[in-house]
């Protein structure tokens, strides 16, 4: 190697990765297309990622997962242009069905056959539209000062994927989304808007296969916005190869006598973090937020949640279940925040999990923050091992030692299977969690 | 609640602080400002060999090394003030401070101050029959019961004394739990600390009574750094009780103690602490900033380190004994009641490090919030890889009186062994509605009906305290709750 070879390498080697993304967004925002306020939106998100930058060691909220030296290690990979398809598991589930290619629907805006009231289309599409639901609802949800990740894609994502509910439609059929082709390496930033306006129903599920799935960094922003007594169910289900990244960001904000249930479903993937956070912005709002994760190999599971109660006569339960197996590595940090004003909320939170192997290990941290008096609030955390006495009964009726140890584990995990109300879904899920378990 | 039990919360809330007087003596004290110089005074004053001198300098640059990249803590959810460290006077010895064979020597005044405290030091020594290392400011000035617990080997004495009379035990046990790098307010404490208390259990001693400390800061403008190093040989045992009350000033005043506890083999060390410093006004001027770094090393095998502390003083606590849990089987606990009111903020829990097989930890921790106060958990449980078998019950429950003050709760837990069975729990309530209405209808005043059920909210730790202990506890809790209504 030359010296000035040499010397081109040492700079990049020093570069700092967020300087990568500062140029990528200059060269996109030059050529792209969109309404003013859309462009404006994606300034305003660059700057917050620029003044944020990536974790380092000393960022608390990103204290146990090294995050940054997974994005360095997919920007020194070189980007493979090839796409890669993924597993559809929900292709039987009865819904009105949804294919994306990086984040992107395949299909374009969908015009016809969907009930009334129910509307798909991009974000490109709808930022022409002067009035649209974007330009009411753009920004509505998502903050952008919270995390780089989300400030990051909400600055990048050129395009994505916009539902929209009006005012008093039920949806019958839930609306399934295959995110089943993806780039083979690199980064994939995208972006979903979901807006269900007052008194309607929605109920969406999200599947990111795994077969075949490639090692792309995924990072993605979800928001949520749900008008006055609306009600919006949705399950997102992830389950990519030992190789891929997924940041996922989730904004929610609810409004008054409105009901919002999650589920997170995480049973793949190298590296995950799930930033979910929740704005009950109205009285009389409840929140149901559960999930499962199910780390193995090497992998890496972080799911970070929180909870901004800000107003008063609201109800939030929180149900996060992990079973963390070989050298993996779970995190929970749970946040529960009351303020001042939110007099008579009920929080409830609850987190637990089972360290199956000698090398695993999971980092905790359930936090409450209370600024209010007539509340009720309380967290639970518990790390442990099957229990003896429960094994032992098993035992005692005749059932394999590792008979009883899987019984008592899908036991563990059913529980928050058992809350996702499709059927097909369970169905799948039960023996996903099977075969995870027993190695098949 | 009713407007009335309102009203008698805000007077909980205001009510003054009741310990607040200055005793006149006066003392040898060096300017204000933090410097090489200054640790070498400190050290000359003290008489003390060139290996401490060394350690102080060690301590002080490495303070100075954090100071320069502005490296104060900032992760305590706590709004603090930055403190002027060249604006403290580093050094305050009371002036008459000749080596008392007796009581009665003792300048009358402060025989004075300390029974306005209600603590009889002379009735002490005769019926309670507790040895009291009293530190005023800085100096020990009295010891007493030496002889009593020299006859069982105990050394229990001034921290100067412990370095010119047991240099060995000091230089051998100091730092070891509590490195001068170990954090911040540490490091000071290290490079300036000016005495405190050593004390020794030799092998297979139980200690006869139960040693106990008052610490006053006495000298405005001086802030306070104290050392504590207690040694518990194998098969050991010592009840250590800390108890303090300071003088109402305006100006802020850091205290930044280090307290570290040794427990060898089978030994057990139970601490106890009530801390009632100046909180400063309604409005939040002046009091206490108490950043304390407490922890203990169960180094042997069935040792037991036992933490129980009232905290109801400081403007500002920044307080986490610990527990470092070495030995197999052995035992880490810590019990906590945080009361905040006015504008006082709590930033308090603990620490339990899991690295021995078989090891267990309990930490039951009550806030309870009124005011403008903010009172914070934050607490630590790492299993470590080795550490089979461990065990850890965790509670916080908090309590707020009022609707404009803050309770929270930040609970690390990080498990690298799958045999660790932690639990932890939270919960944050108010004072029900029903149990002051079934307090009422018996015919209990608001006002004792409150005593009654924060009381008992916090039995579980009151009771951890040593009898005497307990009783003034219980006092202090209800005087604090009453206010200027009782």
């Amino acid at each position: 190697m030359s010296d000035q070879n040499q010397m081109i390498e040492t700079s990049r080697n020093s570069e700092r990765p967020e300087s990568h993304f500062l140029k990528e967004f200059d060269l996109l925002v030059e050529n792209a297309a969109g309404g003013t306020a859309w462009i404006e939106h994606r300034h305003q998100a660059v700057k917050a990622f620029s003044s944020l930058g990536f974790p380092t060691k000393k960022t608390e909220s990103y204290k146990y997962t090294p995050i940054t030296k997974r994005v360095k290690s997919t920007l020194s990979n070189a980007v493979e242009s090839e796409m890669r398809t993924s597993n559809r598991a929900f292709g039987d589930v009865s819904g009105i069905h949804l294919d994306t290619s990086n984040g992107v629907l395949s299909t374009g805006p969908l015009a016809t056959s969907l009930p009334k009231g129910l509307t798909i289309t991009t974000l490109q599409e709808e930022a022409k539209r002067e009035n649209g639901v974007l330009h009411e609802h753009l920004s509505g949800a998502i903050v952008l000062d919270r995390d780089p990740f989300s400030a990051l894609a909400a600055a990048l994502t050129e395009d994505g994927i916009l539902i929209h509910v009006a005012t008093g439609a039920h949806i019958e059929q839930p609306i399934v989304i295959h995110h089943d082709r993806i780039a083979a390496a690199g980064f994939v930033q995208s972006r979903f808007l979901i807006v269900a306006d007052a008194g309607s129903t929605l109920r969406i599920i999200e599947h990111f296969g795994h077969l075949d799935a490639g090692s792309a960094f995924e990072n993605r922003v979800t928001e949520i916005i749900v008008g006055e007594g609306a009600n919006l169910d949705h399950v997102l289900v992830y389950e990519r190869s030992e190789e891929a990244t997924f940041v996922n960001a989730l904004f929610v904000e609810q409004g008054e006598g409105s009901i919002f249930k999650t589920n997170n479903i995480t049973i793949g993937g190298g590296v995950v973090r799930n930033n979910l956070n929740f704005l009950p912005n109205a009285e009389n709002c409840e929140t149901h937020l559960n999930g499962l994760y199910i780390a193995r190999g090497a992998s890496h599971v972080d799911n970070h949640t929180l909870v901004d109660h800000a107003k008063p006569n609201c109800y939030s339960n929180e149900l996060f279940k992990g079973i963390v197996a070989d050298t993996a590595t779970g995190v929970f940090n749970g946040k529960v925040l009351v303020r001042q004003d939110a007099q008579k909320t009920n929080a409830y939170q609850s987190s637990k999990s089972i360290l199956l192997d000698r090398r695993a290990r999971i980092f905790a941290k359930p936090e409450l923050v209370i600024y209010a008096d007539d509340v009720k609030c309380s967290h639970g955390a518990t790390t442990g091992e099957l229990d003896d006495e429960a094994l032992f009964y098993l035992r005692s009726r005749g059932l394999r030692p590792d008979a009883a140890r899987l019984l008592l584990l899908e036991a563990f995990a059913r529980d928050v299977i058992d809350l996702v109300e499709v059927e097909d879904m369970r169905e799948y899920l039960y023996d996903r969690l099977h075969q995870l378990l027993t190695n098949e | 609640m009713s407007e009335n039990s309102t009203d008698l919360l805000h007077e909980v809330a205001e009510s003054d602080y009741k310990y607040g007087f200055v005793t006149d003596i006066e003392s040898d004290k060096i300017p204000p400002g933090l410097s090489e110089e200054v640790v070498r005074i400190i050290s000359a004053k003290k008489n003390e060999p060139e290996w401490l001198l060394e350690w102080r300098l060690k301590a002080y640059r490495h303070f100075i090394s954090l100071l320069d990249k502005e490296a104060s803590p900032d992760w305590a959810h706590l709004d603090l003030p930055e403190i002027d460290f060249q604006a403290i006077s580093y050094y305050a010895a009371p002036k008459q401070a000749p080596e008392y064979e007796s009581i009665d020597e003792v300048d009358p005044q402060l025989i004075d101050t300390f029974n306005r405290l209600g603590i009889p030091i002379q009735e002490q020594e005769r019926l309670v029959g507790i040895a009291v290392d009293v530190v005023m400011d800085s100096v020990s000035v009295t010891t007493t019961f030496n002889a009593e617990l020299e006859k069982n080997g105990i050394i229990f004495c001034s921290f100067s004394d412990a370095v010119k009379n047991h240099p060995d035990l000091v230089r051998k046990y100091l730092g070891s739990v509590v490195p001068y790098t170990d954090n911040y307010y540490a490091a000071l404490n290290s490079a300036v600390f000016s005495d405190g208390s050593f004390c020794y259990i030799p092998k297979g001693v139980r200690c006869p009574v139960e040693l106990s400390t008052y610490f006053r800061i006495n000298e405005s403008g001086t802030g306070q750094f104290e050392r504590t190093l207690i040694v518990a040989d194998a098969d050991s045992y010592v009840s250590y009780l800390e108890g303090c009350t300071a003088p109402q000033r305006d100006e802020n005043q850091l205290h930044a103690a280090v307290v570290e506890i040794i427990a060898m083999e089978n030994a057990e060390v139970k601490y106890s602490t009530i801390q009632n410093w100046y909180p400063g006004s309604a409005e939040g001027v002046g009091g206490i900033f108490n950043f304390v770094t407490k922890r203990g090393i169960c180094e042997g095998a069935r040792s037991k380190i036992s933490w129980t502390q009232l905290e109801t003083g400081s403007a500002i606590t920044w307080k986490y004994p610990s527990c470092i849990l070495k030995g197999d089987y052995s035992v880490g606990e810590f019990y906590s009641v945080a009361f905040t009111k006015g504008r006082q903020q709590a930033d308090t829990g603990t620490k339990m490090i899991h690295i021995g097989k078989n090891t267990s930890s309990t930490i039951i921790s009550k806030g309870i919030s009124a005011g403008f106060s903010q009172n914070s958990y934050r607490g630590l449980v790492k299993i470590n890889r080795g550490a089979e078998n461990a065990r850890n019950f965790s509670q916080c429950d908090s309590m707020l009186l009022g609707d404009r003050c803050g309770a929270h709760t930040f609970p690390y837990l990080e498990i690298s062994n799958p045999t660790a069975k932690v639990e932890h729990e939270a919960t944050t309530s108010k004072i029900g509605e029903d149990q002051m209405f079934y307090c009422k209808q018996r015919g209990i005043s608001e006002q004792d009906a409150i005593k009654l059920i924060v009381t008992g909210f916090c039995k579980d730790i009151l009771s951890q305290l040593p009898m005497e202990f307990a009783v003034e506890a219980r006092n202090l809790l209800s005087i604090e709750l009453e206010g200027s209504v009782g």
